[in-house]
């Protein structure tokens, strides 16, 4: 992230070229609603697209769908705790930033929460200054050079953020088709079995049929296809992505 | 992995450089500001644990400083300043934490691992490599789901192999990650290690390759 995109909007408005990074997206997982709704106007003020979830399994839902650059997770929550939903992200290889921001200040909580895969940890009541800073801190950690990047052709994963770009453009995808793309740029010009995919894919939750992996891959080849991206299918076996080549684009 | 602590207090540095220790990292401790910056401009650290009120130049210099040469290193600022105001500064000079003292030594502990996680793009506390996998919070390896024994130098030069997969490490990058400045590590004891390593990864199907001349490379795991 560079210094132009984090200062307020009114100070910097952002310049959006092609292949320039969108705004950082920011969710806030608090169930004490004036406290988020204030957090998402002190946030929103700093030039962060913000949005709230009240409960750690509304939580969850929405990173599995949509891209999130990092997450503000209280741990006292209805359902599930933050302590839990932290757990499911890290076992689920969401390798987003996470600053847990909560009322329990002993130092086991913190130590637990940083290990469980938390990125900071601020005890309540907090500085809204310092608030900002450190997710200031986190975003220029989380979106910096170092985020691993996998690089297919047209195609730009940003894995920390779990972001994709097609020619620079911001491509849109479910989170299942985003894991199936993974495991397949994993493995370019090799065969993945339509069996490996589940089991690389299916971690979060559920079991998965054979025909929902068909369902991903056709939905990741129309989006890809156009580019010039292209995914075999080898007959009662599975699948292999293509090697990218300049000139198969049309 | 490597951290360097700059402290006055040799009381605190000391007791903080221990507890780093038994954790397996390699530390290395001065008093100044000016020495920071020099030790930081000849050798590669993984993290820094700065105070701010330092004789001579102060922490925000020395963080001002690292941070105008383009120093990617993550600092954590340890300080008694823990007004808003000064937590703020730091943080937007470029540090990543920030602690104010007094702090218990387990979360600052903790602190360093998640540093340190974050800024070699590991996901969580697991790092998982094939068959192998390291539970950097525990310090504990799993091969094929056993757990697997690793002397304190062994696991430090797997830690640098591992986050660098594919790509070769040299020999004085492996030893520069895991030894202080008090210890004389040789290119040989390198070799040691990696054949300790050699021994139990291999039949498992992990490959260390060495570039004749210059270092290894953890090449990626393929299954058979």
């Amino acid at each position: 992230m560079t210094l132009a995109q984090m200062q307020p909007l009114n100070h910097t408005p952002p310049v959006v070229r092609p292949g320039a990074m969108p705004a950082v997206r920011l969710m806030i997982v608090e169930d004490d609603t004036s406290l988020a709704t204030g957090l998402m106007r002190a946030l929103a003020n700093e030039g962060y697209e913000v949005t709230a979830a009240a409960s750690g399994e509304e939580a969850l839902e929405r990173v599995r769908s949509e891209p999130f650059d990092l997450l503000v997770l209280d741990i006292g929550l209805p359902g599930i705790d933050g302590f839990e939903v932290l757990r499911r992200l890290r076992a689920g290889g969401y390798a987003l930033p996470v600053l847990i921001l909560t009322a329990r200040d002993a130092v086991d909580d913190r130590v637990r929460g940083l290990d469980l895969g938390a990125d900071d940890y601020m005890p309540k009541p907090f500085a809204l200054p310092e608030l900002a800073a450190r997710v200031r801190a986190l975003g220029r950690r989380g979106r910096g050079q170092i985020g691993p990047r996998i690089v297919h052709g047209p195609l730009v994963l940003d894995t920390a953020a779990r972001r994709a770009w097609l020619n620079g453009e911001p491509l849109e995808m479910a989170a299942r088709e985003w894991s199936v793309l993974q495991v397949l740029l994993e493995r370019v010009e090799r065969t993945v079995s339509k069996e490996a995919i589940i089991e690389a894919v299916a971690g979060l939750s559920d079991d998965l049929s054979l025909n929902a992996i068909e369902v991903y891959v056709s939905r990741l080849r129309a989006k890809l296809e156009p580019a010039g991206i292209r995914i075999r299918t080898v007959r009662g076996f599975g699948y292999m992505l293509l090697e990218h080549h300049d000139r198969g684009a049309r | 992995m490597r951290i360097l602590i700059v402290d006055d207090d040799t009381v605190v540095a000391g007791g903080v450089a221990r507890i780093l220790e038994s954790e397996g990292f390699a530390v290395d401790t001065v008093a100044r500001g000016e020495q920071a910056i020099l030790a930081a401009a000849q050798e590669r650290f993984d993290l820094v644990i700065l105070d701010i009120g330092l004789p001579g130049m102060d922490g925000f210099e020395v963080l001002r400083r690292l941070r105008t040469e383009a120093q990617r290193v993550p600092v954590l600022l340890l300080t008694a300043r823990d007004a808003v105001d000064d937590r703020v500064h730091g943080l937007d000079l470029g540090a990543d934490d920030y602690v104010a003292k007094p702090f218990a030594m387990s979360e600052l502990a903790a602190r360093v691992r998640a540093l340190i996680r974050r800024s070699q793009a590991q996901a969580g506390p697991k790092v998982v490599h094939g068959p192998l996998m390291l539970d950097t919070v525990a310090r504990r390896a799993f091969l094929t789901g056993e757990p697997l024994e690793l002397a304190g130098r062994e696991w430090a030069v797997l830690e640098v192999l591992l986050a660098k997969v594919e790509r070769v490490v040299s020999k004085e990058a492996i030893i520069q990650a895991v030894a202080n400045w008090g210890e004389e590590l040789s290119l040989n004891a390198i070799e040691v290690y990696v054949s300790r390593l050699r021994a139990k990864l291999e039949p498992a199907g992990i490959r260390i390759r060495t570039v004749r001349g210059f270092g290894y490379m953890l090449q990626e795991y393929k299954e058979h």
